[in-house]
C-alpha cells in the first residue's frame, strides 16, 4: 500500500522541492555563462587541443589514484576478513585513519619530504627530488582515499555467505575457479562502489593537484578563474569536468546491472573460513607496515619533524581563531544540510514517485558536483542575480550545504527506512493529525540519524578546501585556507600547526565513520 | 472534514454500531477492484472477523474503515455518522496493527500515555497505568517495547488503542508475529479482553481456525466482496459455496442427483439440508462420517492412509475411485487396505452453483455474493 504523491503534506512537498531545485541552480548558471561566449570563440574554446591534454591528464590521474588504491586496499581487506593475520582489528582502525589526512595535507607531507630541504635530506642526508606532477598528486590522493575502497571491500568480503563458496567447492569447481567465478563477482559491487567514490573525489579534488602542479581540469580551471580572469572558458572547463564526472556516476550502475548479489534465502549466513597464512604472515605484515607507513607514518613525521624544527612557528596564535572561522562556517552548514534532508528522505520514504526520485538525484548531483566547479557556479549565480550575497558566510554555507547534503540525507533516509508507516499510523489512530504524528513520532526517530548526517557534514566541511577558497570573506581564512596558502608558498613550518590541527580533528570523522560502519 | 455526516437508517437500529455500505477501492495498476461494494454491519459489543487468504481484500477493508485509504465509492457509518471522509484522527477509530506499532522510542507506560491526549502529565500517567493493569502488564510500564515477548507487545498495543477509548478497535492479523505455541492461549486472552472492555472489534485474519475461536460473526471474503456471513458454527456446518466449505476445513464434495430431501450420491441416498433438484454438489464434512467394517460388502471403500492425530484418527479413503477423507475417534481402528463401509451422521449440505450455472436461483441477500 503505497502513499501517493497528492497524500503527502504541504509542509513536506513545499521544502523538497524548493531544495530539488536549488540543488539545479549552480548548474543552470553555469550553463548561462558558458553560453554567453561569441559564437565564433565558442568552437576554438572548446575544441581548444589544451582541452584534450587536460582530459588525458585527469584520466591519467584518475585511473592512477584508482590502480594505486586497489592495490593498497584490496589486500588488506583480504587479510583482515579472510586470514588468520594477527591484530586484524588494529588494521582495520589503521586501514581508515588516512581519511584524517586530507589530500592536501597529505600533498603537503610528500612535498616536505624531499628537495633541499626537505626531511630526507636534513635528517637522513638524501637529496630527492620534491615529488610533484601526476606521481606525487597519485601518491597524495591515493593515500588519503584507499579507505573508501578497503571499507567497501571489507563489507563484502566479510559479508559473504560461505555455503556459496562450498556449494561451489561441492559442484566440482577448484579453488581458483570459486575465486574467480563466485568469490570476485560477488565484490564487483563493492569495488565498483569503492571506486565511484575515490573517482569523484580525485575528479574534485583541487588541493593536492595544485601543490603537486599537475594540470588537470579543475587545476586549470581555478588557473583561468583567479590568473586569467577568463570566466567563460573557466565555466567551459567546468562543464566538461562536470560532464566527465557524470560519465563516471553513470557508469557504475550499466556495469552493475540488474544482478542481485544480497542473500536470497533465508536463515543466518555463516561466517567464512579463515585462510592459515603460515610463514608467509610476514610477507603480510612487512605490506602492512609499508602501506601504513606511508599513509599515517609519513605525514605524523612530517608534521612532528617541522613543528620541532621551528617551535614556536611564527603565527600559532592565529590558530585558535581560525579554527573558530572553520567551525562557525561548518556549524550552521551541518544544522542546514540536516534541516533541507529531513523533507527530502521523508518524501523519499513514504511517498515514492518521479517527483521524489528528482529531488533525491538532484542532492546527489550536488555531491557529485565537483566542489570548485561548484564554488565557480556560486560565484557566477551570485554575482549576475544576488550581488548582496557575494563573498557572504550565508553564501558559503548555501554552498557547503548544496554539496554536503548527500551526507546528510544519507542516514536520515536509513533512520526513516527503519520507522515502519504503521507507527505513524497508530499515531493518526490514536487522535493526532498528521503534523502531530510528524512531529511526535517521526522526528524523536530520526534523531540519531540526523545526528549522524550532521557530524559528518561537519567535519567534512572543516577540512574543506576549494569551496572555502572560492567563496569565504575576504580574510576570513579557515584551517585548510591556511595550510593550503602557505604550503603553496612553500612556508611548510608555518603551515604545520594548521595542518596538525586538521589531521587531528578529522580522526574525529573517522571515528565516527568507524561507529557508523559498525553498527551496519 | 465531516464528524456528523447525515443520520442513516442504521441509526434507528440501535444495535448496529458499524455499517458498510457499497464500499469499493480499486489500486492504480490491478486489473479488477481490491474491495467490490462491500456491505456488513458490526453490532454494538460484537467481535468480526473477515476471513479470507491473501490478497481478498481484507485488509484494504480495514484500512478503509480506518482512514488510512480513500474508498472509491460508498460509504462507513460509526454510530450514525457518515465518518466516509474524515481524517483518520477524526473517527474514533482504533487498530492495533499486525506488527503492533509500538513507539520503540517511548516506554511502555508512555506508550500507552500517548493514547490519552490533551491531559495532565499525571492523570495521563494514572490512567495509562490503569489500562496497563487492565492487560495484566503494569509491572512492564517502565520497560522499552523492545524488550517484551510478542504476546506482551500485542497486550501493550491493545491497551494503548483501547485507551483513546475509540468506537470501535480493528485488528490486524493480531496473531501472526507470535510463534504457534502462544497462538492459542493469546486468542482466548484477546476475546477475554475485548469482552470485558465491552468493545467491539473487527478482526482480519487468513486463519479460519482463528476467525471460527474469536469472533461472534464471520464474514468470508473472496476477490473483494463477501462470499458469506453468520456465526462461526452457521458458516462452518451451513457452507453455502464450495469456496466457504473449503476454505474453513477438509471436506468431502460430492455430486449427488437430488430429488427433494435425498439425493443419490456414491455413498449411497443420502440426506439433504435443505430441498433440491436435479444434480447438486454437496458438502460432508470428515468428522459427519460414520466408518463400519466393510468386509463383504459389495460397495465398502478401501483405506488408502491412516495419520493418527493423537486425541483422534485420520483415514483417506477410496470410494469407486473418489478419495474421500473421515475423521473418527480413537477407538475407530482400521489399517490401510481394509473395506470400510462409509455413512453419513449428518445431512450433507447443499452447496449453491455458481452463477453462471445458477439459472432463476436469485439471490436472497448481499451476504451471500457470487465471487465468480
Amino acid at each position: 500500500m503505497i502513499a501517493s504523491l497528492r497524500d503527502a503534506p504541504i509542509y513536506i512537498v513545499a521544502p523538497a522541492v524548493a531544495a530539488g531545485a536549488a540543488m539545479l541552480l549552480p548548474i543552470a548558471y553555469l550553463l548561462l555563462r558558458a553560453l554567453e561566449a561569441d559564437p565564433a570563440l565558442l568552437g576554438e574554446l572548446v575544441w581548444r587541443s589544451r582541452n584534450l591534454q587536460l582530459l588525458l591528464n585527469t584520466l591519467a590521474l584518475t585511473f592512477g589514484v584508482l590502480a594505486a588504491a586497489t592495490v593498497m586496499a584490496f589486500p588488506l581487506a583480504w587479510l583482515v576478513t579472510r586470514t588468520d593475520i594477527a591484530g586484524a582489528r588494529l588494521i582495520t582502525i589503521l586501514g581508515v585513519l588516512p581519511l584524517a589526512v586530507p589530500g592536501y595535507v597529505m600533498a603537503y607531507a610528500l612535498i616536505g619530504l624531499g628537495g633541499n630541504y626537505g626531511m630526507m635530506n636534513q635528517v637522513f642526508g638524501i637529496v630527492m627530488p620534491r615529488p610533484q606532477g601526476l606521481w606525487g598528486a597519485v601518491a597524495a590522493l591515493s593515500l588519503y582515499t584507499f579507505p573508501y575502497l578497503f571499507l567497501n571491500l571489507r563489507a563484502a568480503l566479510s559479508g559473504m555467505d560461505r555455503s556459496l563458496e562450498e556449494t561451489a567447492r561441492s559442484l566440482g569447481h577448484g579453488p581458483w575457479a570459486v575465486l574467480s567465478r563466485v568469490t570476485m563477482p560477488h565484490l564487483v559491487p563493492a569495488l565498483l562502489a569503492g571506486w565511484l567514490v575515490i573517482g569523484l573525489y580525485t575528479l574534485g579534488d583541487f588541493g593536492a593537484v595544485a601543490l603537486m602542479r599537475y594540470e588537470v581540469f579543475s587545476y586549470a580551471i581555478y588557473t583561468q578563474y583567479a590568473g586569467a580572469f577568463d570566466r567563460i572558458y573557466a565555466a567551459w572547463l567546468s562543464l566538461m569536468l562536470i560532464a566527465l564526472t557524470l560519465c563516471f556516476v553513470l557508469a557504475e550502475p550499466l556495469l552493475f546491472g540488474r544482478r542481485r548479489y544480497a542473500r536470497v534465502g533465508t536463515g543466518t549466513a555463516r561466517p567464512l573460513p579463515k585462510v592459515r597464512l603460515g610463514p608467509c604472515r610476514w610477507l603480510a605484515y612487512g605490506f602492512v607496515a609499508a602501506v601504513f607507513l606511508a599513509s599515517i607514518g609519513l605525514p605524523v613525521a612530517i608534521l612532528a619533524y617541522w613543528l620541532n624544527l621551528a617551535w614556536p612557528p611564527t603565527g600559532l596564535d592565529q590558530l585558535g581563531p581560525v579554527f573558530l572561522r572553520s567551525a562557525l562556517a561548518a556549524g550552521p552548514a551541518a544544522l542546514g544540510a540536516a534541516v533541507v534532508a529531513l523533507p527530502i528522505a521523508y518524501l523519499c520514504v513514504r511517498y515514492p514517485s518521479g517527483l521524489s526520485r528528482m529531488i533525491e538525484r538532484a542532492a546527489y548531483l550536488g555531491y557529485a558536483i565537483p566542489p570548485l566547479t561548484l564554488a565557480l557556479a556560486m560565484v557566477f549565480f551570485s554575482l549576475r542575480s544576488a550581488p548582496w550575497l557575494y563573498q557572504t558566510l550565508t553564501l558559503l554555507i548555501a554552498t557547503y550545504i548544496i554539496s554536503f547534503l548527500a551526507l546528510a540525507l544519507g542516514p536520515i533516509r536509513a533512520a526513516l527506512l527503519q520507522a515502519r508507516p504503521s507507527l505513524e499510523e497508530a499515531a493518526r489512530s490514536l487522535g493526532y493529525s498528521s503534523f502531530g504524528a510528524f512531529v511526535w513520532i517521526v522526528l524523536p526517530l530520526v534523531r540519531r540519524g540526523a545526528l549522524t548526517g550532521m557530524i559528518l557534514v561537519f567535519v567534512i566541511a572543516m577540512k574543506e578546501l576549494p569551496i572555502t577558497f572560492l567563496l569565504a570573506p575576504t580574510g576570513y581564512t579557515t584551517l585548510a585556507v591556511t595550510v593550503f596558502s602557505r604550503t603553496s608558498e612553500a612556508m611548510l613550518a608555518e603551515a604545520a600547526p594548521f595542518a596538525a590541527a586538521i589531521v587531528l580533528f578529522s580522526s574525529l570523522f573517522v571515528g565516527v565513520l568507524l561507529a557508523y560502519e559498525g553498527k551496519r | 472534514m465531516r464528524m456528523t455526516g447525515m443520520m442513516s437508517p442504521e441509526a434507528l437500529i440501535p444495535d448496529v454500531l458499524l455499517a458498510v455500505r457499497e464500499l469499493s477501492k480499486r489500486f492504480a495498476g490491478t486489473p479488477g477492484p481490491v474491495v467490490d461494494a462491500l456491505d456488513f454491519e458490526v453490532c454494538r459489543g460484537e467481535i468480526f472477523a473477515l476471513l479470507g487468504p491473501s490478497g481478498c481484500g481484507k485488509t484494504t477493508t480495514l484500512r478503509l474503515i480506518a482512514g488510512f485509504e480513500r474508498p472509491d465509492r460508498g460509504q462507513v457509518i460509526l454510530a450514525g455518522n457518515d465518518i466516509t471522509a474524515a481524517p483518520p484522527e477524526r473517527r474514533g477509530i482504533g487498530i492495533v496493527f499486525q506488527d503492533y506499532a509500538l513507539f520503540p522510542h517511548l516506554s511502555v507506560l508512555d506508550n500507552v500515555a500517548f493514547a490519552l491526549r490533551g491531559r495532565p502529565r499525571k492523570i495521563r500517567r494514572q490512567q495509562a497505568l490503569k489500562w496497563l493493569e487492565f492487560v495484566g502488564l503494569a509491572d512492564c510500564a517502565k520497560r522499552l517495547p523492545h524488550a517484551l515477548s510478542g504476546g506482551q507487545q500485542q497486550r501493550v498495543a491493545l491497551a494503548r488503542t483501547l485507551a483513546a477509548e475509540p468506537g470501535i478497535v480493528l485488528l490486524d492479523e493480531p496473531f501472526s508475529n507470535l510463534d504457534t505455541a502462544l497462538r492459542e492461549a493469546t486468542r482466548m486472552e484477546l476475546r477475554g479482553l475485548l469482552k470485558a472492555a465491552g468493545t467491539s472489534a473487527i478482526l482480519v485474519t487468513h486463519d479460519q481456525s482463528e476467525a471460527l475461536s474469536v469472533a461472534d460473526r464471520i464474514a468470508l471474503m473472496r476477490h473483494g466482496s463477501i462470499e458469506q456471513i453468520g456465526t462461526p458454527e452457521a458458516v462452518y456446518r451451513t457452507p453455502r459455496t464450495r469456496f466457504a466449505a473449503e476454505f474453513l476445513g477438509n471436506t468431502n464434495l460430492i455430486t449427488g442427483e437430488a430429488a427433494g430431501p435425498v439425493a443419490t450420491t456414491v455413498l449411497g441416498p443420502v440426506r439433504l439440508n435443505e430441498r433440491a433438484a436435479g444434480t447438486v454438489i454437496l458438502s460432508l464434512r470428515p468428522e459427519h462420517l460414520n466408518l463400519a467394517d466393510g468386509r463383504g460388502h459389495p460397495a465398502a471403500a478401501t483405506v488408502l492412509a491412516r495419520e493418527f492425530r493423537g486425541h483422534d484418527l485420520f483415514y483417506r479413503l477410496d470410494l469407486s475411485g473418489q478419495t474421500l477423507l473421515a475423521l473418527t475417534d480413537y477407538r475407530v481402528v482400521f489399517e490401510p487396505g481394509d473395506p470400510v463401509l462409509v455413512s453419513p451422521r449428518e445431512p450433507a449440505v447443499v452447496l449453491r452453483r455458481l452463477k453462471e450455472d445458477a439459472g432463476g436461483a436469485a439471490e436472497g441477500s448481499h451476504q451471500a455474493r457470487a465471487a465468480e
